[in-house]
């Protein structure tokens, strides 16, 4: 057990050493992508009262008159130090820039993976079980509708729907922000309860689609398992069916379920760009897009490498998941 | 006359109040408290004032957080504020101000000269980036009298105390020892601002809200405590979740409202709408290097091809006014009897075909020269100006013109037209005005080549009166020119001015006391109280 | 895997027409599908008004749908089903564009890539990478949002961002195929590389690739829509679902049709997409018939 431990360290490693190439190159890419692009960070100065003069000056004072390369490793260099640059935009560090969105992003994404699983694995499972019963075809067809819809159409939807005045109090939602008004006069309870509150809406906006996917392979993954001769043994000896499903069934029925986790983390990531407008959530997806519009390169570049990073640790999860149940993977 | 049609454009509140409160009868003294939403599509980046530059921001600076020296009155003259009075010398080459003793920062430390002759020192400092700096081009030094005293020294100039009214004086003894090119970038501005002005800051969350808390000892001459006791400004990025939050009671004040929304509205008996000129036109910006745009006749022409009403119905729902040229409803030099070119598509067409431009292949667009009259215009993401170039495509159609729209990114569109090049054929923007019209960069002959001078025309007699209007001092001298100056550019049409907007909030019953003109809905912030028991 | 002859490949499609024939999800797709493709291609003749007509703006927006407006007006006053049908149009242009390109794209790399094996394997897998850990809906809103916001490069851009995955089923297969007996008997009878890709290895890997492409119609809509939704997708005048549902949502509650019915067309629509792509699945690869 031991050596395996090790091996399974090793194989860790291994997988951060690429990840290093991997994620300089997304810098790169959007380094240059951005410079390809007309306009930088002095045009959003434009303005009749703004002398060109001062517009002129605001780009050598941030070094936007420089050469690319010359911008590009001087930027490199200091972001490799742990140096993120200032925002433009924001008017302070890119640090405290991500120190603010980050978790937001991070609270929002996981409660959406939670849900995604919980609920997706759930449906799925019910569904195979009750294969083409009329619950199954329901659930079919409402899983197939939601992962259809276009995510931001949904999250207004709910929008509209938890904060009509129609609704009574006790059944409305948040449905901007992460805390409400006053929330620092609340109690350690009710500031947990408030921030639990306002994650409602925007995670179920987030994670729905993705759910529906995911009861999709279950409901598949799940009848695979149902077939298999254990199954049929387990049953021939006369378990009772519930703990057949559940503890047999299920459990290997979700092996290959792991495998999802990552496809849907850089998915999520995507759809929070989306989401955290409609919601007003500050999270790192909203502060991105505003950074691409307003040309805010070192906010949109720390932003990219937060979610390479992000999606790749993901992505080491699975390997390691993977990993730590069949070992013939460390070697290949 | 101005005044009275800019009256009638306040404070236009429509609907019947369902409340059985009267907000007349709530004593004075009742008023007190509560905490107002104020939100908006915007951010709010910083408080500190030698970097921001949009209008919202520069409202929560000066009216809410910090004080600025002076403020305009709605006739646009100066008056009074952090500053008690001020006296100009016989030659106009220096001003005293006497300032209030009654103010503190809020950390308790009295405001005085040395932090306005601070504040001074960095507006005027190249590493710093404050992007009005041109207001203060004519001033030259500052120097100390006492506490409560500032002389400076100027050449004189007309609207000289312009800058003082949108400046906020900045704390000396918090910042004095920031480095001015690292004062953009200080966490004064994002994380700890200390102001002296009606409201205290509290907290900001960076992309959801800043709150402020009433100053108790605002100087009760100017006011005194707000009757609110916390505003707070959040920052909503999208219109129907920001409208839902207004609804629901989550936001008191949706500002700017999107013109789609005017109706809904007006129907809510929970809302109501305030709505208000406010510097900023939309405009079509011809490039006069170009063929087509060449003569001003046929500008004239495309300005009467263009239904500017049904514009600012269709897309306004209403909120704007047609406009003549850049002195707007808002400003007092505003001739309300000058009106627009008519919509005459006819004429129009009489005026192209004058001018040598006539469809002779019968393809419904007109040409000259073998030239066809087609041209690229170009706009930006906003909804509101694609919706124009829509419909201004279809207009020009019915005048043998082909009008290409062409939806820019707004960053590289702007370096398009910016460039001395002027990579564009016409294009369609709107932008904010500053309160003193002196818009040489835009006209002037000798700006050719410069960013802001868009379309390469070129007038010497306006030349002349941008000149006069720039040293005039006296209120009806300039009054005469800037008429002028609108009239010259209203005939030659360089732009067709479309528009000027009525900016427009709409806001919960609940909420009283907001009577907004074009200085902004947060001028008169310390007057809002909320009626308790309404929406 | 079902490693079939090269010469009963016909028995074998007519034998998948058969299982996707009775999955009647998948006909009623593909039924729905059909339909739309026949909707956009002549939509002059399906759409009652021109899509773009507008008269008296203020006289006949936002009218409820009626005999004359089945779907009501917008705010412009125009017919919001003409206006749906056209949109069918782009909407399904940039979905099949799009993926076209997208599967060129994975197809080449991942056939490159399995086949040939070595460094150009590892360095190309090494860039699948690249772009896969990066959330592709903020590749395309920077891409889009620093060019111009034209139909022309938002379909390029939804191609050259969603290629990543078909080439990683691609090369698999390839790797898989590979080994198989028929290809080594191909290659011990001395067949030139290209041809046993071409004539051996690539239609075995069809199969797959058909799936996922249909599958990423759908994708491409709605990434179009989010797109739409943030003001960079297809630019009106020129109607896609996704700006109809982006513009008219501010009056979503007064006049509810102007959103509704495009935003219905997309469900619908992807949602067809998926029942042919399952259908497809499940009747091409009979392991997962179930």
């Amino acid at each position: 057990m031991a050596s395996g431990g090790c091996a399974l360290i090793r194989f860790a490693l291994r997988r951060l050493l690429q990840a290093v190439p991997i994620l300089v190159g997304i810098v790169t890419l959007i380094f240059l992508l951005l410079h390809l692009a007309p306009g930088d960070a002095a045009t959003a100065y434009f303005n009749p009262n703004v002398s060109p003069e001062i517009i002129d000056r605001m780009r050598e004072n941030l070094g936007l008159d420089r050469p690319i390369h010359e911008q590009y490793f001087r930027w490199l260099r200091a972001f490799f130090t742990g140096d993120f640059g200032y925002s433009f935009g924001q008017h302070r560090p890119v640090s405290a820039v991500l120190a603010d969105a980050l978790p937001n992003t991070l609270v929002l994404s996981g409660v959406s993976l939670v849900l995604i699983f919980v609920v997706g694995c759930a449906v799925g499972a019910v569904q195979a079980v009750r294969q083409y019963s009329k619950l199954d075809n329901v659930l079919t067809f409402t899983s197939l509708f939601v992962y259809s819809m276009p995510g931001f159409w949904l999250g207004l939807m709910l929008i509209l729907a938890f904060s009509s005045p129609a609704l009574p109090d006790a059944l409305r939602l948040p449905i901007s922000g992460v805390t409400s008004i006053g929330y620092e006069f609340m109690g350690p309870l009710g500031k947990l309860l408030d921030r639990a509150r306002h994650l409602v809406l925007p995670s179920v906006a987030l994670g729905i689609a993705s759910a529906a996917g995911v009861a999709r392979y279950m409901r598949g993954s799940m009848l695979e398992v149902i077939g298999q001769d254990y199954i049929r043994t387990a049953r021939a000896k006369g378990l009772p069916e519930r703990q057949v499903i559940l503890k047999h069934a299920l459990r290997n029925a979700l092996v290959p379920i792991v495998s999802l986790l990552g496809l849907y983390v850089p998915l999520l990531f995507g759809g929070s760009v989306v989401i955290e407008v409609v919601f007003s959530w500050p999270g790192m997806g909203r502060a991105l897009y505003n950074a691409i519009l307003g040309r805010d390169y070192p906010v949109v570049m720390a932003a990219s490498f937060f979610f390479g990073v992000l999606v790749l640790a993901a992505n080491l999860v699975v390997d390691l998941l993977y990993a730590a149940v069949d070992p013939r993977i460390r070697r290949a | 006359m101005a005044l009275a049609l800019m009256a009638a454009g306040c404070g236009g509140e429509r609907g019947a109040a369902p409340s059985a409160v009267d907000p007349a009868d709530v004593p004075e003294a009742e008023r007190y408290g509560g905490t107002v939403v104020v939100g908006g599509l915007g951010e709010i980046q910083t408080m500190n004032a030698f970097v921001s530059s949009d209008y919202m921001t520069d409202q929560v600076q000066a009216y809410v957080l910090f004080m600025t020296l002076l403020r305009y009155d709605e006739r646009l003259d100066p008056a009074p504020y952090l500053a008690r009075g001020w006296e100009v010398s016989p030659d106009g080459n220096e001003v005293v101000f006497e300032l209030r003793t009654d103010v503190r920062w809020h950390d308790g430390t009295p405001t005085t000269a040395y932090d306005v002759a601070f504040t001074f020192d960095r507006v005027k400092d190249p590493d710093v980036p404050y992007p009005s700096r041109s207001s203060f081009d004519n001033w030259e030094t500052a120097e100390v009298l006492g506490p409560h005293r500032i002389r400076f020294t100027l050449r004189p100039h007309a609207d000289f105390l312009n800058g003082w009214t949108a400046l906020p004086i900045m704390p000396r003894h918090i910042l004095k020892d920031v480095p001015p090119a690292e004062l953009a970038t200080h966490p004064f501005g994002t994380s700890e601002p200390i102001g002296n002005g009606p409201f205290r800051f509290v907290e900001h969350r960076p992309g959801d809200r800043w709150t402020f808390e009433a100053n108790p000892d605002f100087p009760e001459e100017l006011g005194g405590r707000p009757y609110l006791d916390r505003l707070v400004y959040r920052v909503i990025p999208n219109e129907t979740t920001l409208f839902a939050e207004l609804r629901s009671g989550g936001v008191h004040m949706y500002v700017r409202v999107a013109p789609e929304l005017v109706e809904q509205v007006i129907e809510d008996p929970e809302l109501r709408l305030v709505a208000f000129p406010f510097p900023n036109y939309s405009f079509i910006a011809w490039n006069s290097r170009r063929p087509f745009f060449e003569h001003a006749a046929v500008r004239r022409a495309l300005t009467m091809a263009i239904d500017r009403e049904e514009i600012v119905e269709a897309v306004r729902h209403g909120l704007a006014t047609p406009a003549a040229g850049p002195v707007g409803p808002w400003h007092w030099a505003y001739d309300s009897a000058r009106r627009p070119l008519p919509h005459l598509p006819d004429s129009a067409a009489v005026l192209l075909e004058r001018a040598g431009w006539v469809d002779s292949d019968g393809d419904d667009v007109r040409e000259k020269d073998g030239v066809r009259f087609s041209f690229e215009l170009a706009t930006n993401e906003s909804r509101e100006r694609r919706s124009i170039a829509e419909l201004v495509q279809r207009y020009l159609a019915n005048v043998g013109v082909e009008a290409r729209p062409r939806v820019r990114e707004h960053q590289s569109l702007v370096a398009d037209v910016t460039s001395p090049e002027r990579r564009f054929d016409a294009f369609l923007l709107s932008w904010q005005q500053g309160f003193v019209l002196d818009e040489r960069d835009q006209w002037a002959c000798d700006r050719i080549g410069r960013p802001l001078q868009f379309t390469s025309y070129c007038n010497p007699v306006l030349d002349a009166v941008m000149d006069s209007i720039s040293q005039s001092t006296d209120r009806s001298d300039q009054g005469r020119l800037l008429r002028r100056y609108n009239e010259l550019l209203a005939n030659d049409q360089p732009f067709t001015f479309l528009y000027v907007e009525r900016r427009a909030d709409a806001l919960r019953r609940s909420l009283q006391g907001v009577a907004p003109d074009f200085r902004g809905e947060l001028a008169d912030v310390g007057s809002w109280w909320l009626l308790e028991g309404a929406p | 895997m079902s490693a079939p002859m090269t010469g009963s490949r016909r028995s074998v499609r007519r034998e998948a027409w058969r299982r996707f024939m009775r999955h009647r999800q998948a006909v009623l797709g593909l039924l729905l599908t059909v339909l739309l493709a026949l909707t956009a291609l002549m939509a002059p003749l399906v759409a009652p008004h021109d899509p773009d007509e507008q008269t008296d703006i203020v006289a006949t927006r936002y009218q409820p749908p009626s005999v004359e407006h089945p779907m009501g007006t917008d705010r412009f006053g125009r017919d919001v089903f003409s206006r749906v049908v056209y949109g069918a149009r782009i909407s399904l242009m940039i979905g099949f564009l799009a993926v076209a390109i997208a599967i060129s794209i994975g197809t080449a790399v991942g056939a490159i890539a399995g086949f040939l094996g070595g460094w150009l394997d590892t360095t190309l897998m090494r860039g699948v990478d690249l772009l896969l850990s990066f959330p592709r809906l903020v590749l395309l809103i920077t891409l889009v949002a620093l060019f111009e916001p034209s139909i022309a490069l938002i379909t390029l851009v939804l191609g050259l961002t969603g290629w990543m995955g078909t080439s990683r089923i691609v090369r698999g297969q390839v790797l898989t195929v590979r080994e198989m007996e028929y290809v080594t008997a191909a290659r011990v009878l001395g067949f030139g590389q290209a041809r046993i890709l071409v004539r051996h290895i690539l239609p075995n890997v069809l199969t797959p690739v058909i799936v996922a492409a249909t599958l990423g119609i759908g994708n491409t809509i709605l990434a179009e829509a989010a797109l739409s939704f943030l003001g960079l997708g297809v630019q009106p005048p020129t109607a896609s679902w996704g700006n109809m549902v982006a513009s008219g949502r501010d009056t979503m509650l007064n006049a509810w049709w102007i959103t509704t019915f495009p935003g219905l067309a997309i469900v619908l629509t992807v949602m067809s997409f998926n029942l042919v792509g399952d259908g497809l699945r499940d009747a091409l690869d009979p392991r997962h018939v179930v």
